[in-house]
């Protein structure tokens, strides 16, 4: 495992923010050939030495939400949010902040990347990815 | 070679919010124990001891003990989240099993800021980025058992209506009123499905444990198993960022389990009574599934016809310190074992089984035999 890295500032790791959007970079292992995100220079699942990059899908489904109503420890950004797990058709399941435009969530739903952008409480900002729900099935 | 290793003496500080510091509530524990070992008046001397506790900081152990006259022996504080005076338990356990020391004492102590638990363990950023919400990873948990197994939102508070009406009858439990259905509901919602009264409360305590050689007679400590996750569930106390969709990963309460019946030579269907992690009312049933205490599924049949489980009242009732919770049950075990309990005795407790899982992740379970 890579050791703990410190505040890395305006953008969350793993989340590479480009002009057409935003993606999520993940890892392949060489090795079990499974992904993983964020990336590390170990596969966490086998523990196999090498990996590559993998820009992970912009697009995948609800496998879990709920909201959050109270503030956490640390946390300076709005209440109420949502917050879930995301299946990727590469097999990865990435935890995430949730944005809801449908009127209800569901398992199984449509949703697809996006950036938040939240106070980190020291007058600067964090960009953190999103995942939101698809406008149309 | 190993010995078998008996409980010689178990001393608690009750679990709440005290203006004590940290070092006196956990020589209250201490002291406890030597007394409940040693008789009033006399002390014999301990070999080693080790300490259980996640907020305590550099050199608790050392603290409690500095102001109590009894350094000198090896020390050794134990972290492992909210399995860490269990992990404290088993190397003590080890140590006197291995023959390396005759008698040990093992204490677990915490003070812990109300509210929400914040951790070291999640760099500043996931807590920025709202990603370090623990009760938003336990009701995630919470939603994909009760998808996996038919649990409802009433089955959830008929845990907690179970808890806090055995808590009623422990003098060392920081909430000691029967609650209902109703104002379990009722209370504030969380995260969805959990309300608040569902969720587990940080709190202070300590509790102690002297432990050394079976002499044939006393309490018998029959198994303490240690288990860390296997990677790949993201939903796991480890709390990654990501897993691997549809993975079948045996959760480290499982493996904990297997270690330990297989050491201890017993069955679940054996235990008379069971103490297990209720950090929030979902990990209770999730907990009875994970120990093998009932088929997948079955974890709201056992509310009413498995065996008595957290008759000290839970974590829901206790509220839990961190690092004195796993030891906390292990006094209650003792204290059913010996038909001390009170009120609260289950009648003819003969083998008992006390559960942690946490942050780590770790998971422990000891079992403990008359």
């Amino acid at each position: 495992m890579a050791p703990p890295t410190r505040d890395t500032g305006a953008i969350a790791p793993g989340l590479r923010v480009e002009a057409d959007g935003a993606d999520l970079i993940g890892g392949r292992c060489r090795s079990c050939r499974r992904h993983h995100f964020p990336r590390t220079s170990t596969c966490p699942w086998c523990g196999a030495d090498a990996t590559d990059e993998a820009v992970l899908s912009r697009n995948g489904t609800i496998t879990g939400w709920t909201e959050v109503t109270v503030a956490p420890p640390g946390y300076h950004g709005p209440v109420p949010y949502l917050i879930g797990t995301v299946a990727l058709p590469e097999g990865v399941e990435v935890v995430s902040r949730l944005i809801e435009r449908t009127g209800d969530l569901d398992h199984g739903q449509a949703v697809h990347l996006t950036t938040t952008r939240l106070e980190r409480g020291d007058g600067n900002e964090l960009v953190v990815w999103s995942f939101e729900t698809d406008e149309s099935p | 070679v190993t010995t078998a290793v008996q409980i010689a003496g178990v001393g608690i500080h009750p679990f709440g919010r005290f203006d004590a510091g940290l070092v006196d509530i956990g020589g209250h524990a201490v002291v406890d124990a030597l007394r409940d070992a040693d008789g009033e008046g006399s002390r014999r001397p301990i070999d080693a001891a080790y300490c259980g506790t996640a907020y305590g900081g550099v050199a608790t152990g050392h603290r409690v003990l500095a102001a109590l006259g009894l350094t000198g022996c090896p020390i050794v504080d134990v972290e492992a989240g909210c399995a860490s005076g269990a992990a404290a338990l088993m190397l003590g356990t080890s140590a006197v099993a291995s023959g390396q020391h005759d008698r040990v004492l093992v204490f677990g102590v915490e003070k812990m800021p109300k509210g929400m638990i914040r951790s070291s363990f999640f760099e500043p950023w996931r807590e920025q980025a709202g990603l370090a919400a623990t009760p938003a990873f336990f009701a995630l948990r919470a939603q994909r058992f009760m998808r996996d197994s038919g649990v409802t939102k009433h089955d959830l508070a008929r845990v907690v209506v179970k808890n806090r009406r055995y808590g009623v009858d422990n003098p060392d439990a920081m909430f000691r009123k029967a609650v209902s259905i109703d104002e379990v509901l009722g209370s504030r919602l969380v995260c969805e499905p959990l309300h608040l009264w569902m969720l587990c409360s940080p709190n202070e305590g300590a509790a102690a444990v002297v432990l050394e050689r079976s002499t044939g007679s006393g309490i018998t400590v029959r198994a303490t198993a240690l288990r860390s996750h296997l990677p790949g569930d993201v939903l796991d106390e480890s709390s990654p960022l990501s897993g691997i969709v549809d993975a079948a990963i045996e959760p480290p309460t499982t493996l904990a389990a297997r270690a330990a019946y297989e050491t201890a030579g017993v069955d679940p269907a054996e235990l008379d009574l069971v103490e297990c992690q209720d950090t929030d009312a979902a990990r209770e049933l999730l907990t009875y599934e994970e120990l093998g205490l009932c088929a997948r599924g079955d974890a709201v049949r056992l509310i009413d016809e498995g065996p008595p489980v957290n008759v000290s009242g839970g974590l829901l009732s206790k509220g839990e310190p961190l690092g004195a919770s796993a030891l906390g049950q292990v006094v209650e075990l003792v204290h059913q074992l010996r038909g001390q309990a009170g009120p609260r005795q289950v009648e003819g407790a003969r083998l008992g089984l006390a559960h942690t899982i946490g942050r780590g992740a770790n998971a422990s379970v000891v079992v403990l035999a008359r």
